[in-house]
Protein backbone atom coordinates (compact mmCIF):
# COMPACT_ATOMS: atom_id res chain seq x y z
CA UNK A 1 0.00 0.00 0.00
CA UNK A 2 1.76 3.13 -1.11
CA UNK A 3 -1.12 5.48 -1.88
CA UNK A 4 -0.88 9.06 -0.65
CA UNK A 5 -3.57 8.56 2.03
CA UNK A 6 -1.69 5.62 3.51
CA UNK A 7 1.57 7.52 3.47
CA UNK A 8 -0.06 10.52 5.10
CA UNK A 9 -1.62 8.35 7.79
CA UNK A 10 1.76 6.67 8.41
CA UNK A 11 3.49 10.04 8.65
CA UNK A 12 0.86 11.38 11.04
CA UNK A 13 1.07 8.26 13.17
CA UNK A 14 4.83 8.49 13.31
CA UNK A 15 4.67 12.19 14.20
CA UNK A 16 2.28 11.42 17.09
CA UNK A 17 4.50 8.60 18.26
CA UNK A 18 7.53 10.89 18.13
CA UNK A 19 5.81 13.52 20.24
CA UNK A 20 4.86 10.90 22.80
CA UNK A 21 8.41 9.52 22.92
CA UNK A 22 9.84 13.02 23.27
CA UNK A 23 7.50 13.86 26.15
CA UNK A 24 8.46 10.63 27.92
CA UNK A 25 12.16 11.32 27.43
CA UNK A 26 11.79 14.86 28.73
CA UNK A 27 10.02 13.58 31.85
CA UNK A 28 12.72 10.98 32.41
CA UNK A 29 15.57 13.44 31.96
CA UNK A 30 13.99 15.86 34.44
CA UNK A 31 14.10 13.24 37.17
CA UNK A 32 17.38 11.54 36.22
CA UNK A 33 20.94 12.82 36.27
CA UNK A 34 21.51 11.92 32.62
CA UNK A 35 21.67 13.98 29.46
CA UNK A 36 20.92 13.23 25.82
CA UNK A 37 23.83 12.53 23.48
CA UNK A 38 25.15 15.95 22.41
CA UNK A 39 24.45 15.54 18.69
CA UNK A 40 21.01 16.46 17.40
CA UNK A 41 21.16 14.10 14.44
CA UNK A 42 22.04 11.11 16.60
CA UNK A 43 19.19 11.90 19.00
CA UNK A 44 16.75 12.52 16.16
CA UNK A 45 17.60 9.15 14.58
CA UNK A 46 17.22 7.30 17.84
CA UNK A 47 13.94 9.02 18.70
CA UNK A 48 12.62 8.14 15.24
CA UNK A 49 13.48 4.50 15.82
CA UNK A 50 11.86 4.56 19.26
CA UNK A 51 8.75 6.11 17.71
CA UNK A 52 8.65 3.46 14.98
CA UNK A 53 8.94 0.72 17.54
CA UNK A 54 6.14 2.31 19.55
CA UNK A 55 3.95 2.60 16.45
CA UNK A 56 4.71 -0.81 14.98
CA UNK A 57 5.33 -2.92 18.05
CA UNK A 58 3.33 -1.10 20.70
CA UNK A 59 6.29 -0.20 22.91
CA UNK A 60 9.32 2.05 22.62
CA UNK A 61 11.91 -0.67 22.48
CA UNK A 62 15.57 0.30 22.35
CA UNK A 63 16.58 0.91 18.73
CA UNK A 64 19.75 -1.10 19.16
CA UNK A 65 18.33 -4.28 20.63
CA UNK A 66 16.66 -7.14 18.86
CA UNK A 67 12.95 -7.44 19.62
CA UNK A 68 12.16 -11.11 20.14
CA UNK A 69 8.41 -10.68 19.85
CA UNK A 70 7.83 -12.00 23.37
CA UNK A 71 6.40 -9.20 25.53
CA UNK A 72 7.87 -10.57 28.75
CA UNK A 73 11.30 -11.26 27.29
CA UNK A 74 11.36 -7.87 25.55
CA UNK A 75 10.16 -5.82 28.54
CA UNK A 76 13.71 -5.08 29.82
CA UNK A 77 14.46 -3.39 26.50
CA UNK A 78 11.75 -0.76 26.72
CA UNK A 79 13.52 2.59 26.75
CA UNK A 80 14.86 3.61 29.25
CA UNK A 81 16.01 0.00 29.30
CA UNK A 82 16.91 -2.03 32.35
CA UNK A 83 20.63 -2.03 31.65
CA UNK A 84 21.11 1.64 30.80
CA UNK A 85 22.25 2.73 34.27
CA UNK A 86 25.00 0.10 34.42
CA UNK A 87 26.07 0.93 30.86
CA UNK A 88 26.28 4.64 31.57
CA UNK A 89 28.22 4.00 34.79
CA UNK A 90 30.68 1.83 32.86
CA UNK A 91 30.96 3.60 29.48
CA UNK A 92 29.48 7.04 29.96
CA UNK A 93 26.60 6.20 27.64
CA UNK A 94 23.89 3.60 27.22
CA UNK A 95 24.01 0.96 24.49
CA UNK A 96 22.56 3.12 21.72
CA UNK A 97 24.07 6.33 23.15
CA UNK A 98 20.76 8.09 23.63
CA UNK A 99 21.46 8.71 27.32
CA UNK A 100 24.89 9.82 28.46
CA UNK A 101 26.45 10.90 31.73
CA UNK A 102 26.93 14.60 32.39
CA UNK A 103 30.70 14.12 32.18
CA UNK A 104 30.41 12.45 28.79
CA UNK A 105 28.12 15.21 27.50
CA UNK A 106 30.51 17.92 28.67
CA UNK A 107 33.56 16.18 27.23
CA UNK A 108 31.84 15.49 23.94
CA UNK A 109 30.35 18.96 23.84
CA UNK A 110 33.83 20.49 23.95
CA UNK A 111 35.01 18.26 21.10
CA UNK A 112 31.97 19.20 19.05
CA UNK A 113 32.63 22.91 19.53
CA UNK A 114 36.19 22.55 18.24
CA UNK A 115 34.95 20.77 15.09
CA UNK A 116 32.48 23.52 14.36
CA UNK A 117 35.11 26.25 14.23
CA UNK B 1 40.49 6.18 22.01
CA UNK B 2 39.70 6.36 18.30
CA UNK B 3 42.18 7.31 15.61
CA UNK B 4 42.48 11.03 15.01
CA UNK B 5 42.21 12.73 11.64
CA UNK B 6 45.63 12.46 10.00
CA UNK B 7 46.58 9.21 11.77
CA UNK B 8 47.75 6.33 9.62
CA UNK B 9 45.69 3.17 9.32
CA UNK B 10 46.98 0.45 11.64
CA UNK B 11 47.90 -2.78 9.86
CA UNK B 12 45.60 -5.76 9.99
CA UNK B 13 45.34 -9.26 8.58
CA UNK B 14 41.91 -10.78 9.02
CA UNK B 15 39.88 -13.65 7.59
CA UNK B 16 37.15 -12.76 5.15
CA UNK B 17 33.83 -14.49 4.55
CA UNK B 18 35.04 -15.59 1.12
CA UNK B 19 37.68 -17.85 2.68
CA UNK B 20 40.70 -15.65 2.08
CA UNK B 21 42.66 -13.42 4.41
CA UNK B 22 42.88 -9.67 3.84
CA UNK B 23 45.69 -7.41 4.98
CA UNK B 24 45.76 -3.62 4.89
CA UNK B 25 48.61 -3.86 2.37
CA UNK B 26 46.35 -5.78 -0.03
CA UNK B 27 44.54 -2.51 -0.78
CA UNK B 28 47.69 -0.57 -1.54
CA UNK B 29 46.58 0.31 -5.06
CA UNK B 30 43.32 1.92 -3.96
CA UNK B 31 42.93 5.71 -3.95
CA UNK B 32 40.65 5.50 -0.93
CA UNK B 33 39.85 2.87 1.65
CA UNK B 34 36.60 3.04 3.64
CA UNK B 35 36.74 0.69 6.60
CA UNK B 36 33.30 0.32 8.15
CA UNK B 37 32.83 -1.31 11.52
CA UNK B 38 29.80 -3.52 11.13
CA UNK B 39 28.05 -6.60 12.46
CA UNK B 40 25.18 -8.93 11.71
CA UNK B 41 22.66 -8.06 14.37
CA UNK B 42 22.54 -4.31 14.96
CA UNK B 43 19.25 -2.90 13.63
CA UNK B 44 21.12 0.23 12.54
CA UNK B 45 23.64 -1.75 10.50
CA UNK B 46 20.84 -3.66 8.84
CA UNK B 47 19.44 -0.34 7.63
CA UNK B 48 22.75 0.61 6.04
CA UNK B 49 23.77 -2.63 4.37
CA UNK B 50 22.17 -1.84 1.02
CA UNK B 51 23.76 1.61 1.09
CA UNK B 52 27.17 0.04 1.73
CA UNK B 53 26.72 -2.22 -1.30
CA UNK B 54 25.63 0.78 -3.40
CA UNK B 55 28.63 2.75 -2.23
CA UNK B 56 31.07 0.06 -3.34
CA UNK B 57 29.23 -0.32 -6.63
CA UNK B 58 29.20 3.43 -7.30
CA UNK B 59 32.83 4.11 -6.39
CA UNK B 60 34.65 0.91 -7.38
CA UNK B 61 35.77 2.22 -10.75
CA UNK B 62 37.16 5.35 -9.12
CA UNK B 63 39.62 3.33 -7.06
CA UNK B 64 37.67 3.18 -3.83
CA UNK B 65 37.44 0.08 -1.66
CA UNK B 66 34.91 -0.56 1.08
CA UNK B 67 35.87 -3.10 3.75
CA UNK B 68 33.59 -4.14 6.60
CA UNK B 69 34.96 -5.49 9.87
CA UNK B 70 33.01 -7.29 12.60
CA UNK B 71 34.76 -7.30 15.99
CA UNK B 72 31.82 -8.14 18.24
CA UNK B 73 32.15 -10.66 21.05
CA UNK B 74 30.56 -13.82 19.71
CA UNK B 75 30.24 -15.37 23.17
CA UNK B 76 27.63 -12.79 24.11
CA UNK B 77 26.30 -12.20 20.60
CA UNK B 78 26.29 -15.51 18.73
CA UNK B 79 24.51 -13.81 15.82
CA UNK B 80 27.89 -12.25 15.03
CA UNK B 81 29.64 -15.56 14.49
CA UNK B 82 31.78 -16.06 11.39
CA UNK B 83 29.27 -18.57 10.03
CA UNK B 84 26.48 -16.01 10.34
CA UNK B 85 28.72 -13.43 8.69
CA UNK B 86 29.13 -15.74 5.69
CA UNK B 87 25.35 -16.17 5.49
CA UNK B 88 24.72 -12.46 5.82
CA UNK B 89 27.23 -11.54 3.14
CA UNK B 90 25.65 -14.04 0.78
CA UNK B 91 22.10 -12.95 1.59
CA UNK B 92 22.82 -9.26 1.10
CA UNK B 93 25.23 -9.86 -1.78
CA UNK B 94 28.08 -7.94 -0.23
CA UNK B 95 30.45 -6.72 -2.95
CA UNK B 96 33.20 -5.89 -0.48
CA UNK B 97 35.32 -7.92 1.95
CA UNK B 98 33.59 -8.65 5.27
CA UNK B 99 36.26 -9.51 7.80
CA UNK B 100 36.21 -11.09 11.24
CA UNK B 101 38.29 -9.49 14.02
CA UNK B 102 38.00 -12.27 16.59
CA UNK B 103 40.56 -10.98 19.10
CA UNK B 104 39.29 -7.37 18.81
CA UNK B 105 42.90 -6.20 18.42
CA UNK B 106 42.08 -4.35 15.22
CA UNK B 107 39.06 -2.70 16.82
CA UNK B 108 41.23 -1.58 19.73
CA UNK B 109 43.74 -0.13 17.29
CA UNK B 110 41.12 1.85 15.33
CA UNK B 111 38.73 2.65 18.16
CA UNK B 112 35.19 2.39 16.77
CA UNK B 113 32.45 3.07 19.29
CA UNK B 114 29.42 1.80 17.37
CA UNK B 115 28.33 -0.10 14.30
CA UNK B 116 28.19 1.14 11.62
CA UNK B 117 31.12 3.52 11.94
CA UNK B 118 33.37 4.65 9.08
CA UNK B 119 37.11 5.26 8.93
CA UNK B 120 38.00 6.71 5.51
CA UNK B 121 41.65 6.74 4.48
CA UNK B 122 43.36 8.42 1.54
CA UNK B 123 45.89 6.84 -0.81
CA UNK B 124 48.62 7.26 1.82
CA UNK B 125 46.34 5.63 4.37
CA UNK B 126 45.91 8.75 6.46
CA UNK B 127 42.52 9.13 8.11
CA UNK B 128 40.55 11.86 6.37
CA UNK B 129 36.99 11.19 7.52
CA UNK B 130 35.55 9.43 10.55
CA UNK B 131 31.93 8.88 11.56
CA UNK B 132 28.59 8.16 9.98
CA UNK B 133 27.62 7.06 6.49
CA UNK B 134 24.84 9.65 6.25
CA UNK B 135 22.38 11.47 8.48
CA UNK B 136 19.34 9.19 8.24
CA UNK B 137 19.56 5.51 9.12
CA UNK B 138 15.81 5.20 8.85
CA UNK B 139 14.96 6.47 5.40
CA UNK B 140 17.49 6.59 2.55
CA UNK B 141 15.17 8.86 0.56
CA UNK B 142 15.17 11.43 3.36
CA UNK B 143 18.94 11.71 3.69
CA UNK B 144 20.09 15.33 3.73
CA UNK B 145 23.79 14.87 4.41
CA UNK B 146 25.52 12.04 2.59
CA UNK B 147 28.60 12.49 4.70
CA UNK B 148 30.70 9.57 3.50
CA UNK B 149 29.92 10.21 -0.18
CA UNK B 150 30.67 13.90 0.24
CA UNK B 151 33.99 13.07 1.87
CA UNK B 152 34.82 10.60 -0.91
CA UNK B 153 33.91 13.08 -3.65
CA UNK B 154 36.11 15.74 -2.07
CA UNK B 155 38.97 13.31 -1.54
CA UNK B 156 38.88 12.04 -5.11
CA UNK B 157 38.71 15.59 -6.44
CA UNK B 158 41.71 16.62 -4.35
CA UNK B 159 39.58 19.09 -2.43
CA UNK B 160 39.45 19.61 1.35
CA UNK B 161 36.85 17.57 3.20
CA UNK B 162 34.44 20.06 4.72
CA UNK B 163 33.32 17.88 7.62
CA UNK B 164 36.00 15.42 8.66
CA UNK B 165 34.25 14.04 11.71
CA UNK B 166 30.64 13.22 12.52
CA UNK B 167 28.97 11.15 15.21
CA UNK B 168 27.89 7.72 14.04
CA UNK B 169 24.54 6.29 15.19
CA UNK B 170 24.41 2.63 16.03
CA UNK B 171 24.86 -0.13 18.57
CA UNK B 172 27.92 -0.14 20.75
CA UNK B 173 30.79 -2.42 19.70
CA UNK B 174 30.48 -5.52 21.85
CA UNK B 175 33.77 -5.72 23.69
CA UNK B 176 34.99 -8.86 25.41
Amino acid sequence: MNDPDTRTADAEGLARARRLVERRLERYLRRSRYRLFPDEMVVRSLVTRLARNLLERGRQYCPCRKVAGDRDADRPNICPCRSHRDEIARDGHCECRLFVSQEFAERHGRIQAADER
Amino acid sequence: MALAIGDRAPAFNLPGVDGRNYALADFAGKRALAIIWSCNHCPMVVRYEDRMVELQRDYADRGVQVVAINSNDVARYPDDSFERMVERAREKRFNFPYLRDETQQVARAYGPAVTPEVFLFDAERKLVYHGRIDDNPDDPSAVRRRDLREALDALLAGAPIATAETNAVGCGVKWK
